[in-house]
């Protein structure tokens, strides 16, 4: 892979925020305060009182209020990210946040638009917190409907004015609650008891419906033009002219970027890879991907297409995302420490175990750093999986349950019969493992072909115990198989069928030819990082003040973050 | 071997084009239009994978307007083109009980011969292929629609053997089209793709696949890949 293209990421700097003292506009509760109120209302609620809501939260719900309605983004950022979840910790670790409806729309005067936008934010607190009823998960969801018709239809959308982070949150929970309901359902509905939840879902058999979650995320590229404005910036155009009212403004315009993500998503865990990979038309992916600007958005663009890749059997394409996302995120794991930190670890422990999939129906040399991650979580397997035959079966099938999306059944629910009602993950592992038997098959002829430059089929079927018809079979599949789809530049979907193997065969009746690929080092590339690296040194034996101004800084970043993890232990 | 997703037959017609690439692909009032372009698919003997996928999708939001015998026409058209991976596309889309163990009807029924039949193509088992084709009437019928289907089948295997071998033994080349040896088909067959037969053997015409090339690596250095170090030696001045 090109080094070169990640040094941008490199720069990238997220704050770490320890501070446990807390500012509500230009009040700063101090942590003695935090915590006197913090037993109030432990108290409070034990006295069932659970309407209470303790002053610091009142009066932050004002603040967040305020700052919304003036559009002060900045501060809007602080009540967002750092505030409400502050709040979290000290008072809503166990219960939830003051309900919308009886609590907070009376206290910001029946605030509308705010009242909607707070209840977003409330359900998205339950949902990763406890496990939510079915009557949240529909409020919820008409939740979403109304603040997305209020984007949708309403002039007040244009004044509008909230932190990207919150834009992007507010698609992938939309699509992480219908996933996680239709998953539900799914469940209900192929047990035999739970009368009263199937009667509940077949009254509401339009609540999370996919119809609905696909018109939604397909309005909102319209409405922001961002397919129109990708066409155009591509063809080195202004896009602010044909970006609309809506799509001009950057809001909006994030707003299109992460619906065309969430379509990528949807349409993978409804197996239409195919449909998945083109929703990406005229995104370009690489560090001038818009996308990049938002770790979250840009990893989780990665994990999917690797993925549709994959599914796709286009698995140097597969390996490529993969790779790529796992160097980066390998280069801003020290800086990257954020909230997201655990789900960005789970993230990649996934996409490491797509990546030995690709890796060992497609060997491919990988980036040194990936490689040692990969060797590190998946070692053991990954030489399993390479060794291929029937013992490597269940491991292709492990990793692949392990770290597949969470695939939902994708038809209309049929409420009389439970034909219908299948287990979609295993659907789509079944047809994959047709093609990790038919591929796996041919791996321990490898490491005879690379023995010889001709063979007589006959002899190689001796030396493996196989009959020489089979043995025909297998090595016209590998050869076969070995052409594969790899993209150049251009879409996603487009590329050219190149031979991916360090291996290239023919079989002249019963003689197979054999062609090994000389694998050149690449010195072009290990002497500009090297001359580089040796300027350095030059530069700082010429300026040693310099240098230990560097040092100084260097010893503070590390103590930091060595707290941080000594933190992390306790 | 094509890449079959971005490639557009020359006879799609206009409106299936446009329906492809606007949200009029989600219109369950445009059902019928894509299955009359697979009935058309089928007496022309092309397969049009991309509009076929988007008729499934519609199934998947319109159970009640799935058609068994359409399914069954776009596998089997898929099944043809066994080397691009447009069957296992097609079936990632159908129904998720149709692979299960025991076929509960005869939809699925159906899937799974044709799926066991993809599994032989699939590894390049061509002879099993033709044991499997034949071990009951089931399979013709099944194919039934799609005209020709035998003679596109053998195409799309003459083209994997062209693929990978410079020559091939008479037998082993019956067995894989499944035409008897010594009869004037398999003759006429092996005139028709242009090779020769010498003697026990099939010859095949070289062409940009059929050799073993071993594959050279070369570098190549972008000139962005140098531009850190002429902004240094600019410095340097």
């Amino acid at each position: 892979m090109d080094h070169e293209s990640f040094n941008e990421y490199d720069d990238v700097n997220i704050p770490i925020e320890s501070d446990e003292s807390l500012a509500v506009g230009n009040v700063v509760y101090d942590e003695a305060q935090l915590a006197r109120q913090q037993e109030d209302y432990q108290k409070q609620i034990q006295q069932a009182e659970t309407t209470a809501v303790p002053e610091v939260v009142r009066q932050f719900l004002l603040y967040f209020q305020k700052c919304f309605n003036e559009g002060n983004a900045y501060e809007l950022h602080g009540c967002y990210e750092t505030s409400f979840q502050k709040l979290t910790e000290k008072f809503y670790k166990t219960s939830r946040w003051p309900h919308p409806i009886s609590v907070v729309a009376p206290l910001v005067n029946n605030d509308e638009t705010f009242v909607l936008f707070y209840t977003e934010v409330y359900y998205r607190h339950v949902y990763a917190r406890f496990q939510p009823t079915l009557e949240e998960r529909s409020l919820s969801y008409s939740n979403y409907c109304n603040l997305f018709n209020f984007i949708l239809n309403s002039d007040n959308a244009l004044n509008l004015e909230i932190p990207t982070n919150w834009v992007w949150d507010i698609i992938d929970e939309f699509i992480y609650q219908f996933n996680s309901f239709s998953l539900y359902r799914t469940k209900v509905l192929k047990k035999e008891s739970h009368e009263t939840e199937k009667a509940w879902l077949k009254d509401h058999d339009k609540v999370w419906d996919t119809y609905s979650v696909l018109n939604v995320l397909y309005s909102l590229c319209g409405k922001t033009k961002i397919y129109e404005q990708l066409r155009a910036q591509k063809n080195g155009q202004d896009s602010t002219e044909v970006a609309g009212e809506y799509g001009s403004r950057n809001l909006f315009k994030n707003f299109g970027y992460f619906c065309i993500i969430g379509l990528l998503r949807v349409h993978t865990i409804l197996g239409d890879y195919h449909l998945a990979l083109k929703t990406l038309e005229g995104v370009e992916l690489n560090k001038r991907s818009p996308f990049a600007r938002f770790p979250s958005a840009h990893f989780t663009t990665y994990y999917y297409v690797g993925f549709c890749y994959l599914m796709c059997r286009r698995y140097a394409d597969a390996v490529k995302s993969f790779s790529h996302i796992l160097l980066y995120i390998a280069r801003t794991k020290n800086i990257n420490r954020s909230v997201q930190f655990d789900m960005v670890n789970k993230r990649s422990d996934q996409m490491y175990a797509l990546l030995a999939i690709s890796v060992a129906l497609s060997p491919t040399r990988l980036d040194d750093i990936v490689n040692t991650g990969l060797r590190e979580r998946y070692g053991d397997q990954l030489s399993k999986l390479q060794r291929g035959g029937p013992e490597s079966y269940p491991v292709f099938e492990e990793l692949f349950l392990k770290s597949a999306p969470r695939f939902i059944f994708p038809y209309t629910i049929d409420f009389e019969s439970t034909k219908l009602n299948s287990d979609a993950t295993k659907h789509h592992l079944d047809i994959f493992m047709v093609e990790v038997k038919n591929t796996t098959f041919a791996f321990n002829l490898k490491s005879y072909l690379n023995l010889y430059s001709t063979m007589d089929l006959g002899k190689l079927a001796g030396f493996l115990e196989k009959d020489p018809e089979e043995l025909r079979s297998a090595l016209v599949a590998l050869k076969v198989k070995n052409r594969q789809l790899v993209r150049k530049d251009g879409e996603l979907l487009e590329g050219e069928y190149v031979n991916v193997s360090e291996l290239d065969i023919s079989l002249e009746n019963d003689l197979i030819h054999i062609a090994e690929a000389k694998d050149n080092r690449k010195f072009a590339d290990w002497f500009i990082r090297n001359t580089l690296k040796n300027y350095a040194v030059q530069e700082a034996i010429a300026n040693p003040e310099k240098e230990s101004d560097n040092v100084n800084k260097n010893k503070k970043r590390a103590n930091k973050e060595n707290k941080e993890v000594a933190a992390e232990k306790k | 071997m094509e890449n079959t997703l971005v490639n557009k037959p020359e006879s799609r017609p206009e409106v299936v084009d446009h329906m492809l690439n606007t949200l009029e692909k989600y219109d369950a009032g445009n059902i019928q239009k894509f299955e009359e372009y697979v009935e058309q698919q089928c007496s022309k003997n092309v397969s049009d994978i991309a509009a076929n996928l988007a008729l499934l999708k519609l199934y998947q939001f319109n159970t009640n307007r799935i058609n068994d015998e359409v399914i069954i026409n776009v596998l089997s058209l898929a099944l043809i083109n066994f080397n691009s991976f447009d069957f296992s596309l097609a079936l990632h889309l159908l129904p998720t009980y149709v692979l299960n163990e025991s076929p509960i009807d005869p939809l699925s029924e159906q899937i799974q011969k044709l799926f066991k039949l993809y599994n032989h193509l699939d590894g390049k088992d061509f002879a099993g292929f033709w044991t499997e084709f034949y071990k009951d009437d089931n399979a013709t019928e099944i194919v039934s629609d799609i005209e020709n289907f035998l003679s596109l089948i053998r195409a799309s295997i003459s083209k994997t053997i062209e693929c990978a071998c410079k020559s091939l033994s008479y037998s082993v080349l019956s067995s894989w089209v499944h035409l008897d040896e010594n009869s004037s088909a398999l003759n006429d067959w092996i005139k028709r793709q242009s090779w020769t037969l010498n003697g026990t053997t099939v010859e095949i015409p070289v062409n940009e696949f059929n050799s073993a090339k071993p594959i050279i690596t070369t570098e190549t250095v972008k000139f962005e890949q140098l531009s850190r170090l002429l902004k240094k030696a600019f410095e340097m001045e």
